[in-house]
């Protein structure tokens, strides 16, 4: 292990340390209002810095938000100027996966003719590493024309015909543009993993990434049998192509279950284990299968990108967290319900 | 000296009489109750005074009272009315000053908030009355977060414009205009970009420039008001401290009296309550009780020393001189109800290791002056201790010919031939020099009389071990045990052999003296469990194999044979700061240039012994107050004393606890 590698662990592990700790979700969900979770966070180690010209008096919903993206991404950033070497091929991923989620609010929002909210909510931090112009993106007057504006970009193999056909068809399946941009995200990583990395840190890199990928094939699983009711035979069709443990068969035992229980039991058996009490919740349950793992890769592994990957995914959980106790304050929910919607 | 005698006193009358009975305990401060174990006839009643208790000291904290012990006899309050109806009193007399004081730390806040926008406009030469007079147009003031700046491009055809006045990193300050009829899709538009408004408070009118000064005005207005109201707050809280500090040391008593009676058993409308008390204080509590009420019944049962349960709390009772030790024995334990109390022990000879460390006549007295001071002036228990240790410390003075670091006046032992012979002769062949000019010169000896502290030290630490095992009824432990007489034997033999050895040249590490003397100590401690069994007659309750049996015992044999030795060479620190102690003078000496015996005295000579002097009792002391700590912890109490008692708290009030 070269001594770059051995930093990029130890600040990685720093960094993981200054996380929010069940005593702070607990104080920052017993508060009730944006202003009063802003002024809490404000005293945090982790978010001083970027909320230090906060005015809580006056910080509304969005913008608070912002900031907290904000202050997270500057962590990725930091690693970025720290390490040469993992931490930066690993920012464009990051930048990739930010990038991907404001395209499909971007078309969301020119579909639904609601730019004005999207222009909003845009991070402008981002503009800068995008690959593309996504305020060009937003400004756009139809699908059309946001298919122009993601022309010469890899998004635009991805979904450009998608954003085509929703004009002919007059519906746009944000679902299938979903799971393609996703898709090719994975499948550029995994092949940046199988190209740059050798023998047992590759080995930890794929399982990390395929895990990510069959917890998130069990909640699509779960809202397209449950909530939209899709047909088994077609469920296939609307998962991310690379499978880890998700074999057909338990695709198929995993669409008929009803419940977070079941599923739990069945996604034990993967070796998908949860130390606690399942909650109710599937996307909960798959986030926490998650969250334990992350925490012990975290602490365990000796590879600096298997840490590094840890951290990027435990951060982004954490400002989940935060936002969901925010938006649980808004629509006054008692601390103990947003507790439980929390992945801790 | 040694341990109080106590008793378990026990009490018992009508329930009526309890609280006047926990009270004369209270008050007596010789009584440590104990806990009761049984629920009250009422348990789920409510400490009436805990609530108002708990407003009061909240108010304390507003009114930045610190709760202090003071009389409170003389207060006129009994009742939970009569602390409701003081705190209501009180309590509106603040509140009406503090909300004035809030209102104006608002104004203020938006004043200073006002003035920090206003400072970005400064060189705007429209004023704001004719501004804000537009009929058809509507400005906003604020500032904007400046990563959003690039969005108003997307709103470039909204009608409304941004007129940025000040660029900072994080934030633009300036204002939007826009149509009137537009105002509201404006605001919404600009506070989802992060647009902090502002308002300007009526009056200012002018332009940004003559506002700010308005402003500032202004400001150092509503200062002056705070500044006022602060000080009627203080003037309230002055004219209010003595009697509120009163009502909450009097609120405080009766609260802790009534959860003292949750201790008290309670059945057919008699109490209960029990606990200890020194046996020469019963009589007197006795007393007290009883003139509360003929119907009050006591009883006294005086704790068996050799019989005490666990629980029963320790008093020390030490005489004048070893009292302040007593501090120590805290430190690391109080002995158990029955056991030895190290006190004396610990006393005479932290003293004498202190003394040989420091010696020193002259900062020997000023320390005895300056413990006599502090005695006098403060509460430190350090202070009775340093006036005990100035004496020993100008005895070694004596010893060393030390005065102020001064070795001429005095003649040191090393100089005084008669003596020295003496030493010389004990130490035998060990090269200790017969003629030293300075101190250094007979460090060997000085080294070589540290290690016989240590190992007399040692000896008498394993003796009284030996003895309280034997007291105890413990006859394996003082027999067979590392500190008991198979290891004083061991340790007696080794040390006597190498002495002869060394010093004298006599061979004493015959086969005879080795393996009576040596070795079969060493194999009675290794066979320590079985044989106290055997002597005892009891089994052992543990099975061992013999691979565990031998593996255990032989490595705890080891580290014994390891802890003699280090046990020993620790005591070369003693010699080490007398040596130290001797170079650090040296130096200062040397700085005064007084190494010349001709050399004059200036005044520069005295100001570089005082200030040297100073500095020297200063480090040194400390160092020299430490380390013989650490020899009585390490070297001494463990070869003998275990420290688990309780100390005796009588019951009481304490006012600094939270409850």
């Amino acid at each position: 292990m070269s001594f770059s590698s051995n930093s990029v662990i130890a600040k990685a592990r720093a960094v993981f340390g200054r996380s929010l700790t069940a005593e702070d979700y607990a104080r920052l969900s017993s508060k009730e209002s944006v202003a009063d979770v802003c002024a809490e966070l404000k005293r945090l180690p982790r978010y001083e810095k970027a909320l230090a010209s906060a005015n809580p008096q006056t910080i509304y919903r969005g913008q608070l938000e912002g900031l907290l993206r904000r202050a997270v991404f500057d962590i990725f950033e930091s690693f970025r100027k720290f390490d040469f070497t993992e931490s930066k091929g690993f920012f464009k991923y990051i930048v990739m996966r930010l990038e991907i989620e404001q395209i499909l609010l971007a078309i969301q929002s020119v579909a639904g003719g609601a730019s004005d909210a999207y222009i909003a909510a845009l991070p402008m931090f981002l503009t800068d590493f995008a690959q593309i112009d996504l305020m060009a993106l937003g400004r756009s007057r139809n699908l059309v024309e946001a298919s122009e504006m993601l022309r010469g970009s890899v998004y635009s193999k991805a979904i450009g015909e998608l954003l085509v056909s929703a004009v002919e068809t007059g519906k746009l399946d944000i679902g299938e543009c979903e799971r393609r941009l996703y898709t090719q995200y994975y499948m550029r990583m995994l092949k940046a993993v199988d190209s740059e990395y050798k023998g047992s840190e590759q080995k930890e890199l794929r399982r990390l990434i395929l895990r990510s990928i069959d917890m998130e094939n069990v909640v699509t699983l779960y809202r397209y049998s449950r909530i939209f009711k899709t047909d088994s035979e077609e469920l296939p069709e609307k998962l991310i192509h690379f499978k880890y443990r998700l074999s057909e068969e338990v695709i198929e035992r995993l669409a008929g279950y009803g419940d977070a229980g079941k599923i739990a039991a069945e996604l034990s058996k993967l070796g998908y284990r949860l130390d606690s009490e399942p909650p109710k919740d599937v996307e909960l349950l798959t986030e926490r299968i998650s969250l334990d793992f992350l925490k012990k890769t975290l602490r365990l592994s000796r590879s600096s990108s298997v840490v590094y990957f840890a951290l990027t995914e435990c951060l982004e959980i954490e400002l989940k967290n935060i936002i969901t106790i925010i938006e649980g304050i808004r629509y006054g929910l008692e601390g103990a319900a947003i507790l439980d919607m929390l992945v801790t | 000296m040694g341990i109080e005698k106590m008793s378990m006193l026990s009490a018992e009358g009508p329930i009526g009489q309890l609280d006047a009975a926990l009270i004369a305990c209270c008050e007596s401060g010789q009584f440590q109750i104990s806990s009761g174990g049984a629920a009250l006839s009422n348990p789920g009643e409510q400490n009436p005074y805990s609530g108002i208790y708990a407003k009061i000291r909240d108010m304390a904290a507003d009114l930045k009272i610190e709760a202090e012990y003071c009389d409170f006899k003389y207060l006129p309050y009994e009742s939970t009315d009569d602390f409701e109806h003081y705190f209501e009193d009180i309590s509106r007399r603040y509140e009406e000053l503090n909300e004035k004081y809030d209102e104006v730390k608002r104004r203020l806040e938006e004043h200073k908030s006002t003035e920090s926008y206003l400072e970005h406009m400064v060189g705007m030469d429209v004023s704001f009355r004719d501004l804000f007079a537009m009929k058809y147009v509507k400005l906003r003031i604020g500032r904007l977060p400046a990563e959003n700046e690039r969005k108003l491009e997307y709103y470039a055809e909204k009608c409304f414009a941004f007129i940025p006045f000040e660029r900072r990193p994080d934030f633009i300050y300036g204002i939007y205009l826009t149509p009137t009829n537009l105002s509201g899709f404006a605001d919404e538009v600009m506070i989802s970009l992060g647009f902090e408004r502002t308002r300007l408070p009526d009056y200012l009118q002018e332009d940004p420039e003559t506002a700010e000064k308005r402003l500032a005005e202004q400001v150092a207005k509503e200062e002056k008001e705070k500044e006022h109201i602060e000080q009627e707050l203080a003037y309230l809280t002055n004219d209010l401290s003595s009697d509120f500090r009163a009502v909450m040391c009097k609120l405080k008593y009766k609260s802790d009296c009534f959860e003292l009676r949750k201790k008290a058993i309670i059945s057919d409308d008699r109490f209960s309550f029990s606990g200890y008390c020194p046996t020469r204080e019963c009589k007197k509590l006795e007393t007290a009780l009883g003139a509360i009420s003929e119907n009050i019944k006591c009883v006294e049962v005086p704790i068996d020393k050799k019989n005490a349960p666990a629980e029963v709390p320790i008093k020390l009772k030490n005489n004048f001189i070893t009292r302040p030790f007593e501090m120590f024995v805290k430190m690391y334990g109080l002995p158990t109800y029955g056991a030895f109390d190290p006190t004396p022990y610990v006393a005479f000879t932290y003293m004498i290791l202190f003394g040989v460390m420091f010696g020193d006549v002259g900062q020997g007295f000023l320390v005895f002056l300056l413990g006599l001071l502090l005695t006098r002036l403060t509460k430190n228990g350090l202070a009775p201790i340093m006036a005990r240790l100035g004496i020993f410390s100008m005895a070694g003075g004596c010893i060393y010919g030390s005065v102020f670091g001064i070795e001429t006046i005095i003649k040191p032992i090393y100089h005084r031939e008669n003596i020295w012979k003496g030493v010389c002769k004990m130490f035998g062949n060990l090269g200790v020099s017969e003629h030293p000019e300075s101190i250094f010169q007979a460090a060997t000896a000085v080294l070589l009389f540290s290690l016989m502290i240590g190992v007399i030290l040692i000896l008498i630490s394993m003796i009284f071990n030996m003895v309280l095992n034997f007291r105890n009824g413990r006859i394996g432990e003082g027999l067979f045990a590392v500190n008991g007489a198979a290891g004083i034997v061991f340790y007696v033999a080794l040390v006597a052999g190498a002495a002869g050895q060394l010093m004298y040249g006599i061979p004493l590490f015959s086969a005879p003296y080795v393996i009576c003397l040596i070795v079969l100590p060493v194999v009675l401690i290794f066979f320590k469990e079985p044989l106290s069994n055997l002597i005892s007659g009891k089994r052992s309750e543990e099975k061992h194999s013999v691979g565990n049996f031998i593996i255990e015992n032989f490595i705890e044999l080891f580290e014994s044979a390891i802890s003699f030795l280090s046990n020993t060479m620790s005591y070369l620190r003693v010699g080490g700061f007398v040596l130290s102690h001797a170079g650090f003078m040296l130096v200062v000496s040397q700085l005064a240039g007084t190494t010349d015996p001709s050399a004059p005295v200036t005044v520069k000579t005295v100001i570089t012994y005082i200030i040297g002097n100073i500095l020297v009792m200063g480090i040194e002391g400390l160092l020299v107050g430490i380390q013989a700590l650490r020899l009585e912890f390490y070297e001494i109490f463990s070869r003998f004393y275990d420290g688990n008692g309780k100390s005796f708290t009588p019951t009481g009030v304490d006012l600094n606890s939270e409850n």
